[in-house]
């Protein structure tokens, strides 16, 4: 009995030695902290603005600002994806979105999203305009600068409704055998409803 | 006998694995010299990482009635003293339900930009409703150079 006792005794020591190995795995596999060097993430889009009762107003106004990043860092700036609607009679809707994004000096990348937006005027004489402007980053030195401010709907679909879309992308610039991609395409512009107007004005650009 | 026997192998499990711990632990930095400059350059007293959140949310329910809201954050902290990661969120709702009513909303954030990152999001609803009725959203996310 005694060495069962002991043998088992012994095991758990054996364990308890041999478990170092596995507490150091799982302290190395703990937190990792990113080695590509600094981040700056900037969200200004996703914002929804809606005049939807007869003759009604809605207005709204959104501006972040961003940073600068050194070293090999990336800076992500999102600042589409919005939605302006005038949905009641007679109703105005006036959006006006500014996001700047930061830039990266170094070996990083400078992503810049402005697009994806909508611009609705659908109640019966009402009015919607839209104004997305989206400065994203500028990548010196072996970077990478992408730009994406595309897939814009600009729809005036109520009876002499008008809808007006400015978006305005501005990607940024890469130096120094850098790469700088721009997409600004892919833009529908719709006037549906009788005696509707509808313009829309799309600028994408890298510097 | 069977009694200094438990004894010492209980000392030896529950001994062994937190010295072998220590000795392995602490934050693998996956070979970055920056981040390991960014860590040691944050200045005493400083925080590692400071977040700021400004939500508000504004409406109006009954007919002709008028809802203002002003919210404002700024970040605290001593003067020139960046935190290694710096979050700031600001969301607002503005809604104008009621016919002829009125809703105006304005959040302002300021905080400082982090040494090693900074996170912004900002995200607004704003709804004019009722017959008649207004609402005016601004939001402003500011940072600190």
């Amino acid at each position: 009995m005694r060495a069962i006792l002991l043998s088992s005794l012994a095991a758990l020591s054996i364990i308890a030695a041999s478990a170092p190995s596995f507490a150091g795995e799982v302290e190395t596999g703990g937190v990792l902290l990113a080695p590509s060097g600094p981040v700056n993430v900037t969200n200004g889009g996703g914002n929804v603005n809606i005049a939807k009762g007869k003759f009604s107003v809605a207005g709204q106004s959104v501006t972040t600002l961003g940073g600068t990043v050194l070293g090999r860092g990336r800076t992500i700036t999102n600042g589409g994806n919005n939605r302006n609607i005038a949905a009641g009679a007679f109703s105005q809707a006036f959006q006006d979105t500014t996001t700047v994004g930061g830039s990266v000096i170094g070996r990083g990348t400078a992503l810049t999203n402005g697009g994806n937006n909508t611009n609705v005027a659908r109640g019966f004489m009402s009015t919607a305009q839209q104004s997305v402007t989206t400065l994203g980053g500028t990548a010196f030195g072996h970077g990478l600068s992408v730009a994406n401010g595309g897939l814009n709907t600009n729809v005036a679909a109520g009876k002499f409704s008008e809808a007006d879309q400015q978006i305005l992308t501005i990607g940024g610039t890469a130096t120094n055998h850098g790469a700088s991609l721009v997409s600004g395409g892919a833009n529908k512009n719709l006037a549906l409803g009788k005696g509707s107007f509808a313009s829309q004005e799309v600028v994408t650009a890298g510097q | 006998m069977f009694r200094r026997t438990s004894v010492l192998a209980a000392l030896v499990v529950f001994t062994a694995l937190p010295a072998m711990a220590q000795e392995f632990g602490g934050v693998p930095l996956g070979g970055s010299g920056a981040v390991l400059g960014k860590i040691e350059s944050l200045a005493p007293g400083c925080p590692l990482s400071q977040t700021t959140v400004a939500i508000g949310v504004n409406q109006t329910l009954n007919t002709g009635a008028l809802a203002q809201q002003r919210v404002g954050s700024v970040a605290g902290g001593a003067s020139g003293c960046r935190p290694l990661v710096s979050t700031q969120v600001v969301a607002g709702a503005n809604l104008a339900f009621g016919a002829g009513s009125g809703a105006n909303q304005t959040i302002t954030a300021q905080s400082q930009r982090g040494l090693l990152a900074t996170n912004s999001f900002t995200r607004g609803v704003n709804a004019a409703v009722g017959a008649r009725s207004s609402a005016t959203q601004q939001l402003q996310s500011l940072f600190n150079h």
